[in-house]
Formats: structure tokens, sequence, C-alpha cells
């Protein structure tokens, strides 16, 4: 292993995370503190946040390499993520931030079984063990991720460089919780926005300008300069552009994105930070875009080669930047990647701890007890994610390829109804998961229509329709439901 | 690059993020 200056720069960024965990491990006092960070944080730190914890390396290392791959078309995913979004935040987030705080939910699966009064308690259940599997295998697809991006970058064995990975992310997390996931968040979604600003520009000027780029482009492959990449046909193009901006319809039931929502102080402040994710969301995803568009002149004119296209950010960077900057911009591919894992790791330990054994086992366990449980889920959590990020990869990314469609499809249409849809009661609720899970298998596994149309567009529709179809059939929810109903989604209170 | 692909790439996204700045504008008028 080489000592340079860019593992300098890389390292300063490891320690200043675990700086952050330490001092926010004196500032978690209560369970509330550890899972919610005590619903106090501000407009930015909500914002940066969320967007942190939804884009993961794919934001650095998939979408670019997406571009790379098919130039502008790569747009359509771009705005429908962005569409997503901008839904979930004027739509979704003051209405659950209100009425997770009324019913004092802290978690998903806690919303769903108080806004139902669901007594079985299998709502629960089954949400939280959704929650569970799902997350354990995104963690662990983070830390291969984590991984192979140190393996690249820095020449380290992949085991040592997981093992470094999880180390600091656990560190942090295991100390302090929502608090330290959150502000770290904060950093990284800055270092993220700022590189993927640098980046495009850097590139440009190297290649020689924009007319340069774009003419460089046009002579190698003219159909990155179109908007639907190498499809032809009406049906061709309709499934290309329907299925990329399905992807937004997934926002509406990742758990790890909703639990920031339900941690700011104070709704009305849910404004502002809608803007500031807006802005970083759009800037960032024209970064990710324009880094693969004209990282593919700077390869068609010989300035740089990929053996993968995704790793085009990692080659540019060693390319274009001296060691010290070009260990900043590793540093947030870094931060994406982490910013993405800790948010896995805390819903996951979380529903160990609130879910499960909290509300099923021990009732009157004290704060200090649960947040320890929580702090010992955090190690569970991890060791179980580093054991499957090595013996079962390609599980890990096969399950992973269901996790944000299974997510959005089940809980999703769940969600958005519960917050306005009064009627709605817990046979609905039970109806567009099942609905929405098994059409999402279906279409993938039984029917084989994904490469037809992404599984999400029907599952989330099905789920819906399944919901208000359900809900009508059966007796509405108790009277009590529906006075809480009015009380949480009215505007008037705060 | 043809116009109409600068005019996708540039506006849909554009307008996502300005109705962004809006909506915060008008929600902070609403409360004083």
């Amino acid at each position: 292993m080489a000592i340079n200056g860019s593992l300098v720069t890389f390292s300063i960024y490891l320690v200043g995370m675990l700086i952050i965990g330490i001092v926010t491990y004196r500032m978690t006092q209560t369970f509330s503190d550890y899972v919610l960070g005590g619903r106090r944080l501000g407009s930015w730190v909500t914002a940066m946040s969320a967007q942190a914890s939804d884009m993961s390396g794919w934001l650095l290392l998939g979408l670019p390499g997406f571009a790379f791959g098919v130039g502008m078309g790569s747009l359509w995913i771009a705005i429908g993520l962005a569409t997503g979004t901008l839904l979930n935040w004027i739509y979704t987030s003051k209405r659950l931030r209100r009425y997770t705080q009324l019913l004092d939910a802290l978690t998903l699966p806690d919303y769903f079984e108080f806004r139902f009064r669901d007594r079985s308690r299998f709502l629960r259940v089954l949400s939280a063990l959704m929650i569970f599997l799902f997350f354990l295998f995104y963690t662990a697809s983070g830390l291969v991720g984590a991984g192979k991006l140190f393996e690249a970058a820095y020449g380290v064995d992949f085991a040592v460089a997981v093992l470094i990975g999880t180390v600091v992310i656990v560190g942090y997390t295991f100390l302090g919780g929502f608090l330290a996931v959150s502000w770290t968040d904060l950093f990284q979604g800055l270092l993220m926005f700022f590189a993927l600003l640098i980046m495009p520009v850097a590139v440009i000027v190297y290649v020689g300008g924009f007319g340069e780029t774009v003419d460089t482009i046009a002579a190698a492959s003219p159909m990155h300069l179109g908007l639907v990449g190498e499809n032809v046909g009406t049906l061709a193009v309709f499934s290309f552009i329907a299925g990329n901006l399905a992807w937004g319809l997934g926002y509406f039931g990742q758990p790890h994105i909703l639990a920031r929502f339900m941690a700011i102080k104070s709704p009305d402040m849910l404004a502002k930070s809608t803007m500031l994710a807006m802005i970083w969301v759009v800037l960032t995803l024209y970064g990710a875009i324009l880094t693969g568009f004209v990282g593919f002149a700077a390869a068609e004119k010989g300035l740089v080669s990929v053996a993968d296209p995704e790793h085009i950010f990692i080659a540019l960077s060693n390319l274009l930047f001296n060691p010290w900057v070009a260990g900043f911009m590793l540093a947030a591919i870094m931060a994406a990647i982490m910013s993405t894992v800790d948010s896995f790791l805390l819903v996951t330990s979380t529903a160990l701890a609130e879910d499960f054994y909290k509300r099923l086992f021990r009732r009157n366990a004290s704060e200090k007890e649960l947040i320890w449980v929580g702090r010992i889920g955090v190690l569970l959590v991890a060791v179980i994610a580093i054991y499957l990020s090595f013996a079962q990869e390609q599980n890990v990314l096969e399950l992973v390829s269901y996790a944000w469609t299974g997510l959005g499809a089940t809980f999703g249409p769940l969600v958005l109804l519960s917050l306005y849809w009064k009627r709605m009661n817990v046979y609905g609720a039970y109806a567009g998961i099942i609905t929405g899970a098994a059409t999402v298998i279906l279409w993938k596994n039984v029917l084989g229509l994904s490469d037809v149309l992404y599984e999400l567009l029907p599952a989330f529709v099905l789920g819906v329709i399944a919901i208000v179809a359900v809900s009508l059939l059966t007796p509405p929810p108790p009277r009590e439901v529906m006075e809480e109903f009015d009380r949480a989604t009215r505007p008037s209170e705060g | 690059m043809s116009f109409l692909t600068w005019f996708f790439f540039l506006v849909p996204m554009n307008v996502l993020m300005i109705i962004g700045i809006v909506y915060y504008f008008r929600e902070r008028r609403k409360w004083s």
C-alpha cells in the first residue's frame, strides 16, 4: 500500500466521521434520541440526511456508468428520481411527521400498527421482518461496494478493505445512533455535492471545452446525444422511458428516507428542507450524468481508459487531480456509500430493538436498556452483513435488486393512502402489502416481463387498487381512528 | 447536440428544482 496524499486526505475524512460519532454519543440520552434524534433535526440536516441516505454509491458509480453507456438517455431515470423526491417531500413528509408524532410512533411498523389499531400485531411483525431482511442485504451490498472502492483505488485487499470501512461506519452508528448518522450525512451530502459539481467542469476543461466534447461524442457515437439510448420502435422507447421514470415511485416506501421526515424539529421546517433537497438532488444528478457523458468523450480521445464504465469517476479523479484532491474525490464516493449504509444499519437495528424487542417482548424496558439493545443490534447486524458480503456475495446482489422495488411496491401505496384516505382500514393495509409483493414476484420471476416494463409501475398501481377495493368491501375503521386522522391532518395544527 | 436533447436535458429537471424553491417561499408567506 503506497502512502500518498490521496490516502492521507481519505483518512482525514474517515477520522472526521468517527469524531462526529463521539460527539453525538454524548447527546444521545433517550431511546427516541437513538432512533429519531429526539425529533430535533434542523432543516439542513434533515434535507442533506434524507438525500445522502437515499443516494448510494450508485450516484457516483452506477449513474455515471449508465450515462457513459447510453449518453443523454440516462436523463429519464434522473427525471423519475427527482420527481419522486419532490412529491415525497411535498406530499409525504409533513403529514407523516405530524401523524407519527401524534401516535408517538418511532418506526414505520410502529406507525402502521398504531394508525390502523392492528391488535393482531401481524402488520408490525410482517413489515418489520421485511425491513430487517431487505436492509440486512442492503447493508451487506453497501459493504461490498465500500470494499471494492478501497480495492480499486488503493489496491488494498478486499477483506481488509471491507473491515476498515465497517469499523468506521459501525463505530459512529454504534456510538451516536440517529444523530451520528444524520450529522455525518450532512457533511457527506455536501462532499458528494461539490465533488459532482467540480468533476464534469474539470473534465470539460481538460478535454478542450464543451463544443469539443460534444463534437468528439457526435463523431464517435451519435446515439449518446439522443434521448432514448439504443432503443428503436415505439414500444421499446415507451418501455425505456416509462421504466426509467417509474424508479421515482419507489420513494414513498423507503423506511430510511421516511425516518428523516419523522425526525425534523417542526413540520413547518420541512418546506425549507424540500427546497434544499431539490437543489441538491437536481444538481448532483446533472453532475453524475455529465460526468459519464463527458467521461465518454475523454475515453474516446484516449485520455482515460476504464475496463468497467462504473469506474469512470475514479479513473477521472486519478487522471485530473493531484493526489490530495483525488483523495477528496474518492472520499466523496465513500461518503455516498457510507451515508446510505449507516442508515440501513440503523434502520435494521431499530427494527430489532423497537419493533421486536420492545413491542413484543419487553414493553417496560428502560431507555438505557433500549439504547444498548439498539447498539448491540448494530454490532449484530454488522457481523451478519460482513458474513453475507463474504460468503453470499452473489445472493446479496440478487436480493438487493428486489429491495428498492420491493419496499416501494409494498410500503409505498400503504404510506401514501394511510396519510390521505380516512376510510382506509387495516384489511386494505394487508391487501396493499400482499398485492405489491405478489405483483413484483409474479412480474419479475413468473411472467418474466421485467424487460418489457419495470415491475414497480404495475405493482404500485395494483397495490393502490387493492387497498381501495378491499377497504371499501370491508367495514370502515372505528370512529376514534377517523377522528384521529382529522386531528393529524388538519392544516391548522402544527 | 440537437436542440431537442438540450431542451429535455435542462427543462424538466430545472422545473422540478424551481417548484421546490417556490414551494418554500409560498409556505413561508403562509406563516407570516
